[in-house]
């Protein structure tokens, strides 16, 4: 079952005169194993709307059902919160036990499950995010490098199995390999679990890399949401929101504007590649 | 040493207490005066610790880092270099320090003990400079992320400093807040000869600096123009680092065969090539 976002608005401090409108009418299914991303510029309503999957912000208007389950309810909460796994921006401040081990094994201590069954996740969790268990385990998360501290936080949320992964510029802050490294681990949740994935990020290319769809937001509204080759074909618009494009995109549009014709709006650098080089030769 | 170097680092190690490893081992180099250098290397590299030697929040364990042929060792540089090295962290929620934005700006200057009447003339001079004068009396938790390290920046700039430092300062920011940031300090090195260090996870940001070094477990491993330090990609990549994607699509359309200039290396310069190529 998916996660059903029904013409959900929400407004922070309602009734005050500091009232906020911050989402409008949004209304959005995330499919059971999809991998969708949420691109917007700062204040578009990105980290209101995620809050909403999990209940940690409820409407204030409208619906959030996740496998039908209404996030309203406040005895369906917890349930709700071991479906949904919400990983926020800069997870590892928020690491805080003394051993690897103990923080990741946080969330599935208070999902009520018995010491060998935590055993079993923390080291599934810990193997997941190529973290050997041998060797992380017992260390202090503060010993760990900052690549590695991200992917004990991001175990920490795995272990609790969750069926769709929230992720809130999971990227921001790492090396180009380390981005590399979280991304591909991200993918093979999907691909190898079934997890449903909801990226935020402010990369485009990150985005465009395996988003089966793209919803972007626009001053707390749905301006669209579409596969990644419709979205990126609207890019007056997104540049005029404050986005950037994909960087392949970016070189199509400079193309365009030096007369070539270019057909499709490649999003993936890959592609364009073989567009080009094809074309030359067809050229000779 | 160098002649006229504005930074001179000379054979730097640093260990931090307590820490196993090695977190800077054997680094020399200088900036001039006027540069614009960036730093690039992997989570843990270094470079955040290199870049807190620069104005002396961390003393080398080994070597010495001199600001304008001053100590960062001697007690009685502190102030002098601080004024002078001007940082701008990551985070834009760290670094406004009062809730106004003129303020903020006048904090370092007022703690440098500068006159009032100075203080406005060189608050209103900086906001300027970083084009954020319509927001001189605005609350500073109110702006944007690319506002609020362009605040950040004007502090620095009415201490008249003679470099800024920028630590992963656009990190966190949408790609409409790098932007200002990254163009306002483009425009400072430009027009006012404002010696700049980046240090950056974004390649891309790299090819804007004049030469660029790069950091793998605590080495100095490369350093050159931009060009010659993106076309070293076994040895980028061996320091989990990589060329920017323009860079790679260049290449790639090179091995092919594409008869395209081998200096271009950004969206711009490669649809120049291109449409020369392909119109031909």
């Amino acid at each position: 079952m998916p996660i059903e976002i029904k013409q959900l608005s929400h407004t922070y401090l309602p009734g005050s005169q500091l009232a906020y409108p911050a989402l409008c009418d949004i209304s959005l299914t995330i499919e059971d194993g999809e991998f969708l991303g949420i691109i917007g510029h700062t204040g578009s309503g990105k980290s209101t709307l995620i809050q909403h999957l999990n209940g940690l912000l409820l409407p204030t208007d409208g619906s959030v059902l996740v496998d039908g389950l209404d996030t309203r309810e406040k005895k369906l909460r917890k349930r709700i919160r071991s479906l949904v796994g919400m990983v926020f921006q800069y997870p590892e401040y928020q690491l805080f036990e003394e051993t690897v081990a103990r923080d990741v094994a946080f969330g599935p201590k208070n999902m009520g499950l018995d010491e060998a069954e935590i055993k079993v996740r923390v080291n599934e969790a810990l193997v997941l995010v190529g973290l050997d268990p041998a060797e992380f385990s017992e260390k202090s998360p503060f010993e760990l490098s900052g690549g590695e501290k991200r992917r004990a936080a991001l175990a920490g949320i795995l272990a609790m199995r969750p069926k769709y992964l929230v992720l809130d510029e999971p990227m921001a802050g790492l090396d180009p390999r380390g981005r590399r490294e979280i991304l591909a681990l991200i993918e093979s949740l999907r691909r190898d679990f079934g997890t449903g994935i909801v990226m935020v990020s402010h990369s485009m290319d990150d985005v465009a890399m395996f988003a089966d769809r793209i919803a972007v937001l626009d001053k707390g509204a749905l301006f669209m949401v579409d596969k990644p080759e419709t979205v990126f074909s609207h890019s007056a618009e997104l540049i005029d929101m404050g986005l950037n494009l994909p960087q392949a995109t970016q070189l199509v549009r400079a193309l365009r504007m030096r007369g070539i014709a270019m057909e499709h709006d490649y999003f993936r650098m890959e592609e364009l590649a073989q567009d080009l080089i094809g074309r030359w030769h067809h050229d000779r | 040493m160098t002649p006229n170097a504005l930074i001179e680092i000379v054979n730097v190690g640093f260990q931090y207490a307590g820490a196993e490893k090695i977190a800077l081992k054997n680094i020399s180099l200088s900036i001039q005066k006027g540069e614009v250098v960036a730093i690039v290397g992997h989570n843990g590299s270094g470079k955040s610790t290199l870049c807190k030697m620069l104005n002396a929040l961390l003393i080398p364990s080994e070597g010495t880092v001199t600001i304008e042929n001053m100590d960062t060792r001697e007690e009685k540089n502190l102030l002098e270099i601080r004024r002078r090295v001007g940082m701008v962290f990551q985070n834009p929620d760290n670094q406004l320090v009062t809730t106004i934005v003129e303020e903020d700006v006048g904090f370092g200057p007022e703690n440098l003990g500068v006159p009032p009447a100075e203080i406005r003339t060189r608050v209103d001079a900086a906001l300027k400079e970083v084009e954020m004068s319509e927001y001189a009396e605005k609350a500073s938790h109110a702006l944007s992320g690319g506002q609020k390290q362009r605040v950040a920046i004007a502090g620095l700039l009415a201490m008249q400093p003679e470099v800024l430092v920028l630590d992963e300062a656009t990190a966190m920011l949408d790609p409409r807040g790098r932007e200002e940031v990254l163009s306002t300090v483009r425009k400072l090195n430009r027009e006012r000869g404002m010696t700049v260090v980046m240090i950056t996870q974004f390649m891309e940001e790299a090819l804007d600096a004049d030469r660029v070094f790069v950091l793998a477990e605590g080495h100095l491993v490369m350093e050159g123009t931009p060009k010659e330090v993106f076309n070293e990609r076994a040895l980028l990549e061996a320091s989990r680092l990589e060329a920017p994607a323009f860079v790679k699509l260049r290449d790639e359309l090179l091995t092919a065969g594409l008869p395209i200039s081998h200096e271009a290396m950004t969206c711009e310069a490669l649809a120049d090539e291109l449409s020369r190529v392909l119109h031909a």
